[in-house]
């Protein structure tokens, strides 16, 4: 059985800037996987960030609800493509409708689904989605696009969405937990590149703790927006945590 | 017991925003133009100060030309550690090897960045004259222009009073034409760089980064 729990705050940046928190997040168990996971962080840059990061959230809920995840590796994958292509258009379609561009609505893209044979996940952007193995070992299921620089991503209306694109397909049975975390928390739950433990094994722990689940959702927001976090990173924080216990 | 107490963050390094300026201190800068200069400098730094992150990420190096030729008024050094000194002007405008100066030290800082493993923004370079070169420039215009098409910098030219609008506008790359300083408003410009160093330093951008609106160029330029 799943145990999750997940938390996103606004960044110090947008608070001070009086603006609103531009990531999204959204969990499930659909028709074939007893997990959903999606997290979309909206680009500082479009003027339209946050309605991107929740359409992108609320449209991956609706098209995978239904959706057969197959028993094959290779259409499982194929899938995955064709769900950010029908995300993508989906996009375009909702600027059109307001005489926008679907740039004005960038965001990334990060979805995590287990289904009884495989375990997919698909990344578009940066943040990252992390696994725990049973030897206890951390490791990325997908690879975060950076640019040259620092500052450069690639969101789910850039043309070149699809191609740098990282879809990984694993069997279900190799991983006890999941993170996924937008790129706010980048700078705490990444260290020289690699996940940090000392940051995920006591959220894991935290998660399968006893407790009311509405008081460790408060704590973690009350975490995700301390002083010592906000001192080292200034983005919208989003993170979701799932243990199979 | 909170399990949260025990969560311990990552450390690691600030990216840095580079931003050079190549900043005209030749003779006819004497006056009124050097003082506006040095005021506008003292304003950038207290604007960046204010900003907890941008203060240690952006950094600044200054290569005046004019006054003593071509000289590093200031290397690479985050704002948190710049102390502004007040710049004097003299001489010539030579532009050109300030250009090739100013490459020569990006290119070091970024294999210093490289070395260190430090992330880094794409560097902006800012130059600001009221005159021409009175060296050769096509060349380094040439490798400037080049630089900033291949995505290596941001290359911005600006042109005060009496400045040659003219050639400065082929020193420029042609996707940012040279932008002509509102009479001496150098505080304001110098607001408008600290705004945006402070959103580079804080912003990811997939295509393009929306800058604040300059309110301190002249139209029609």
């Amino acid at each position: 059985m799943w145990r999750t729990l997940a938390a996103s705050v606004r960044g110090s940046y947008h608070t001070k800037q009086a603006k609103g928190n531009e990531d999204a997040l959204g969990l499930a168990s659909t028709l074939s996987a007893d997990l959903l996971l999606i997290v979309s962080d909206g680009a500082g840059s479009a003027p339209f960030a946050s309605e991107g990061s929740q359409f992108l959230t609320r449209k991956a809920l609706d098209l995978l609800a239904h959706y057969e995840m197959p028993s094959a590796r290779f259409a499982l994958e194929c899938d995955a493509y064709a769900l950010l292509f029908k995300l993508k258009q989906a996009l375009t379609q909702f600027a059109e409708e307001q005489n926008r561009v679907s740039g004005d609505f960038a965001a990334t893209f990060l979805a995590v689904m287990v289904g009884e044979l495989y375990t997919l996940a698909i990344q578009v952007g940066d943040g990252a989605i992390i696994a725990l193995d049973h030897a206890n070992e951390l490791t990325f299921l997908t690879q975060a696009f950076h640019g040259d620089y620092t500052s450069e991503t690639v969101f789910l209306s850039s043309d070149s969405a699809l191609v740098q694109a990282s879809v990984g397909v694993y069997p279900s049975d190799r991983y006890k937990a999941f993170a996924l975390l937008s790129d706010g928390l980048e700078p705490v739950a990444l260290q020289g590149g690699k996940p940090f433990k000392d940051f995920f094994m006591p959220l894991f722990a935290f998660v399968q703790s006893e407790g009311s689940v509405s008081q460790k959702l408060s704590n973690l927001a009350t975490f995700l927006d301390g002083e010592q976090m906000n001192a080292r990173t200034h983005d919208d924080k989003t993170l979701i945590l799932a243990c199979n216990l | 017991m909170n399990e949260l107490e025990l969560v311990k963050l990552a450390e690691n390094p600030d990216p840095r925003a580079p931003c050079l300026l190549l900043l005209d201190t030749s003779a006819s800068m004497s006056g009124k133009p050097i003082n506006a200069l040095n005021d506008g400098l003292k304003t950038f730094y207290q604007d960046v100060m204010r900003d907890e992150l941008a203060r240690r990420r952006v950094e600044l190096a200054i290569l005046g030309f004019g006054h003593g030729g071509v000289s590093l008024q200031q290397d690479f050094v985050t704002v948190d550690d710049w102390n502004p000194a007040e710049l004097k002007s003299g001489g010539a405008t030579p532009m050109g090897e300030a250009i090739d100066k100013g490459l020569e030290l990006l290119k070091q800082r970024k294999d210093m960045y490289k070395a260190a493993g430090l992330q880094y923004y794409r560097p902006w370079v800012f130059l600001i004259t009221d005159g021409e070169p009175t060296d050769t420039w096509q060349e380094a215009a040439k490798r400037i222009q080049e630089e900033d098409e291949a995505k290596g910098l941001i290359f911005f030219a600006v042109g005060v009073e009496e400045a040659n609008m003219q050639k400065l506008s082929q020193i420029a790359s042609p996707a940012r034409p040279p932008l002509k300083l509102r009479g001496l408003q150098f505080a304001e410009l110098f607001i408008w760089l600290s705004q945006s160093q402070q959103r580079v330093s804080h912003s990811r951008v997939g295509d393009q980064l929306a800058l604040p609106p300059i309110g301190w160029a002249e139209v029609g330029t």
